[in-house]
């Protein structure tokens, strides 16, 4: 009987994979199946192309991709590592860099919207002395060096401001040699009140804005001595229609949306939270003066 | 139509200059057409530049990886609107405002950190796919508020990651929804560039640190976002980016080969690189400079930044000693994390001007100048605010915006070192000499090197080099015209020279409208002897007032009208404009050399002095109060 049993084929079999098994176990690395996988898909080495590509220009030789794929590799790795052990906790480099992430997500999403006429209109109405254009003047100036004369300066502007007024001739000509070597032009042509503030000073523009033309005037002080002026044409600032600003207009319209964006997407995701400060904590720190920095 | 004509006149120089980097010498022909002399009006046909044009040529918004984390909140727009004169919150919540706007801006964010640059894939922007979720492309396409709504329910959905995993599809590495940052800085520059009033200039930063040492470079683009935006900016990270100059350059020729557009490289923060910025010998790589290493830094770098926040960079007392003005807000403790303290041997391969009396032995060695460049300021603010006059600055980075205690907290601290708070400086800007503000103008300028930097004021400054100029030329009208007709303005190599004379200078100075009088324009100038070695001298060649140099040579000093507990100071010293036409007194005519014109103010507060008055509170000890702010023109270099 048990002669039959020892002779049973199953039986054999049975001893025969265990045998095979046993051999399997001894020879393989047991933790083979359960090692995590890092893998680089098709998308992968097809990205890692395209940055290339992008930055030099061509396509990687096969060495510069198995370098760039290494790479990747060793990022995913210590990524993986990094992530297990904790370290994306409590890290404020990490921390800003999340929110500076969902702040552009939703920057994005919210610029897909095109404005309507009216809305730009609106904006612009509102705005309107961003987009207003400055005056201009085309004018003639005659310098005193106040650090050279001193104080004859202001009695030789004078006199040469009644030489002026009284000579014939064209008084932009007349005006050209009299004076001290200045190194800003003597005459300038269509300047915007705003670079004439910029090359003079801002109380010499807002001197001049209002002289009238055709006539010698001063002496005006700038920032650097005493000018008799001459003024030959004005240009008063003026408002353009919306069509002849409407780029400009719309860029700023967006930029203001997405400010506003923003924020409601903000307010959005704070009525999820109670927010909890410690006071007492708060308080003692009040006297310090330091309270208005920290509750920006 | 006078307009018509200069722009004209403009576009005729662009074409006969060529735009490619090469190195910049205008031709005899660009030069002689500068002024035809044939029309009666001065003005009509000036081809020539009639104005500087102020801007800042490195400035960082919260894009930066370290602006961003350290709490700067501004972004492109602000950046943009606060350099054109807007009113701005900072991001310390203060509203802030420039005295007078800039003329052109180049943000220069960090190009490593633009992080999801490696979202990018090669396929054509696709059309956002989530357009086909019924629900959020209706509301999209209804517009206004509604697009707003069903924006942010999409956007709260996805972050609870309730989305349709065929929908988040979209939002993986690669969709539109992830543009770039690259990609929004281009659009911005798009969006601010106003040719003809403000120019904003496309640009990046390379941020090459070996080791702590500073060896950035900036890199401006001269075209517009269809060119720029072909490209990723070049990073340092290996194995595709890498922090060797020479692979830059690579980068950069690359660009201009695909694209056919322009671009140069501009360094900064010498003084932070522990000898490594200017080397003689070999790179920090180790590699010995031959041929390739100086015709590529030629070519690739004409401008170098020599001020900023971050220490001014033009000279050192222990390099110059004979210059009584070289210890000017020196930052020499060690690079640019302190991680190595300073040794003395380091220096040589600093500073800008031993950078560029080398240039010249390097030049005989090898036949090319490598440190040929023109001088540039700026700030490298992160702020997004471009402050740099002393009532009016607003730091380095947000940490250090105003406050009562801003100047206390040391700026880096190691062991090996530190740099205080106080020790930060309210510095540069860069002024442009080009024919029109558009970007093409400004690259041309800054590639021919016709630029000067200040350490914040707005000095006008004129400087022109030749073989016959005379006193004149500089009485005249429209010196400028003389000055271009005779010689080189700034930037520029003296015509060959034909007779046997020195060659003769004519430099002017007008000083800021809203700013300190003049004590004195100086010229340095550097030279190579025939024995191989490299000398240099600071001449005083016009200052304000009746002083006189006494027996060492020496000029005394302007006076000094500074308050410090008032937080004032007066023009009753000084001088507003001064100017001179000067022969070099010890000229060989075999040793090549450069000149450029160093232009000093009056003694004025800084800002820390300013923080002191209006917080009520006590200047550190050893803080440096009062200061003399200076101009720094492009050198015009002698060939024998």
């Amino acid at each position: 009987m048990m002669n039959r049993v020892f002779r049973e084929p199953l039986l054999h079999f049975a001893l025969l994979g265990t045998v095979i098994f046993g051999i399997n176990v001894l020879f393989s690395d047991s933790t083979t199946e359960t090692k995590p996988q890092i893998e680089i898909t098709a998308a992968d080495i097809e990205h890692l192309r395209t940055l290339w590509q992008r930055t030099w220009q061509r396509p990687p030789t096969p060495e510069e991709l198995r370098g760039a794929i290494d790479a990747r590799v060793r990022e995913e790795i210590l990524y993986r590592e990094a992530l297990a052990m904790g370290l994306d906790k409590d890290d404020t480099v990490v921390r800003r860099r999340l929110v500076q992430k969902l702040e552009f997500l939703s920057e994005d999403v919210v610029t897909l919207a095109e404005p309507s006429t009216a809305a730009l209109e609106h904006y612009f109405k509102e705005h309107v002395e961003r987009y207003r254009e400055p005056a201009r003047l085309s004018f003639a100036q005659v310098y005193f060096s106040t650090d050279r004369h001193g104080l004859q300066a202001e009695a030789m502007a004078s006199e040469a401001l009644l030489a002026l007024t009284a000579g014939a001739g064209s008084p932009v000509e007349a005006g050209q040699g009299l004076g001290d070597r200045f190194l800003l032009d003597y005459a300038y042509g269509d300047e915007s009140m705003q670079d004439i503030s910029r090359k003079f000073g801002r109380d010499f523009a807002d001197a001049i804005a209002q002289l009238p033309p055709g006539q010698w005037h001063g002496p005006i002080l700038s920032g650097y001595g005493l000018h008799l002026v001459y003024i030959e044409d004005r240009t008063p600032g003026r408002t353009p229609a919306l069509a002849e600003v409407r780029d400009v207009v719309l860029r700023d319209y967006e930029q203001a949306k997405r400010e506003e964006a923003a924020q409601a997407f903000y307010d959005r995701l704070k009525q999820r939270y109670r927010i909890a400060i410690d006071e007492k904590a708060l308080s003692s720190v009040a006297h310090t003066g330091l309270v208005a920095e920290t509750m920006q | 139509m006078r307009l018509l004509a200069a722009f004209a006149a403009g576009a005729a120089i662009f074409s006969l200059v060529s735009p490619a980097a090469a190195q910049f010498t205008p031709s005899q022909e660009a030069l002689s057409n500068l002024y035809p002399g044939e029309v009666y009006s001065p003005y009509a046909q000036r081809r020539f530049p009639s104005r500087p044009l102020w801007g800042d040529s490195h400035l960082h918004t919260a894009l930066s990886v370290d602006a961003g984390l350290f709490g700067a909140r501004l972004g492109l727009e602000e950046a943009y609107r606060f350099a054109r004169g807007e009113e701005v919150v900072s991001s310390t919540g203060q509203p802030v405002k420039l005295s007078r706007p800039l003329d052109w801006l180049v943000i220069a964010d960090h190009s490593d950190g633009m992080g999801l640059i490696n979202d990018l894939t090669a396929s054509a922007p696709e059309v956002i796919r989530f357009k086909q979720g019924e629900r959020w492309s209706q509301g999209l396409r209804a517009g206004g508020q509604t697009a707003v709504e069903t924006a942010l329910d999409l956007i709260t959905t996805f972050a609870q990651g309730k989305i349709d995993p065929e929908l988040l599809a979209t939002y993986s590495p690669g969709s539109k929804i992830y543009a770039s940052v690259w990609e929004k800085v281009v659009e911005a520059a798009e969006d601010y560039n106003d040719p003809g009033r403000f120019t904003a200039l496309i640009g990046f930063e390379w941020t090459s640190l070996v080791n702590g040492n500073n060896l950035h470079r900036n890199v401006i683009f001269r075209d517009d976002g269809d060119k720029a935006g072909q490209v990723v900016p070049y990073t340092t990270q290996a194995p595709i980016g890498s922090t060797d100059p020479l692979d830059l350059y690579k980068w950069m020729e690359n660009y201009e080969a695909k694209t056919g557009g322009s671009v140069l490289a501009l360094a900064h923060n010498g003084n932070l690189s522990n000898g490594f910025m200017f080397p003689v010998d070999a790179q920090y790589t180790g590699r010995k400079l031959d041929k390739t290493y100086v015709q590529a830094r030629a070519k690739w770098e004409p401008m170098y930044e020599i001020t900023q926040i971050k220490g001014d960079g033009e000279a050192h007392p222990l390099l110059s000693p004979d210059d009584a003005f070289a210890d000017y807000e020196t930052w020499d403790a060690g690079n640019l994390d302190l991680s190595e303290a300073k040794r003395p041997e380091m220096l040589a391969g600093e500073y800008a001007r031993e950078a560029l009396k080398n240039g010249l032995l390097l030049e005989a060695r090898l036949g090319t100048n490598p440190y040929k460049f023109g001088l540039v300021g700026s700030t490298d603010s992160h702020t997004g605010l471009t402050t740099a006059e002393e009532d009016n600055f607003f730091g380095k980075h947000a940490g250090s915006e105003p406050s009562p205690d801003r100047m206390r907290h040391p700026f880096t601290k190691t062991k090996n070192g530190v740099f205080e708070g106080w020790e930060q400086v309210a510095s540069g800007l860069a002024a442009v000499w080009a024919t029109e503000n558009t970007r093409e103008a400004i690259f041309d300028a800054m590639a021919r090197r016709e630029v000067y930097g200040t350490t914040g004021p707005r000095m006008m400054v004129r400087f022109f080099g030749g073989w016959n100029f005379t006193e004149d030329d500089l009485n005249s009208r429209q010196p400028a015209f003389r000055g271009y007709q005779k010689g080189v303005p700034m930037g520029g190599d003296l015509p060959g020279r034909k007779g046997r004379g020195a060659p003769i200078f004519m430099v002017y100075a007008l000083r800021d409208p809203i700013g300190a009088n003049l004590d004195r324009i100086q010229i340095v100038k550097g030279w190579l002897d025939a024995k191989g070695k490299t000398h240099e001298k600071v001449y005083n060649v016009v200052w304000s007032g009746e002083r006189q140099p006494g027996k060492d040579g020496k000029l005394p000093p302007v006076g000094n009208t500074v308050d410090v507990a008032a937080a004032n100071w007066t023009n009753t010293v000084g001088a507003s404009e001064l100017g001179t036409v000067w022969t070099d007194p010890d000229f060989e005519p075999n040793e090549r050399a450069f000149y450029y014109a160093r232009v000093l103010e009056i003694p004025t507060p800084r800002w820390i002095v300013y923080d002191a008055f209006r917080f009520g509170v006590e200047i550190p000890k050893g803080a440096k109060t009062v200061h003399q702010e200076r101009a720094y023109t492009s050198p015009i270099w002698y060939r024998p």
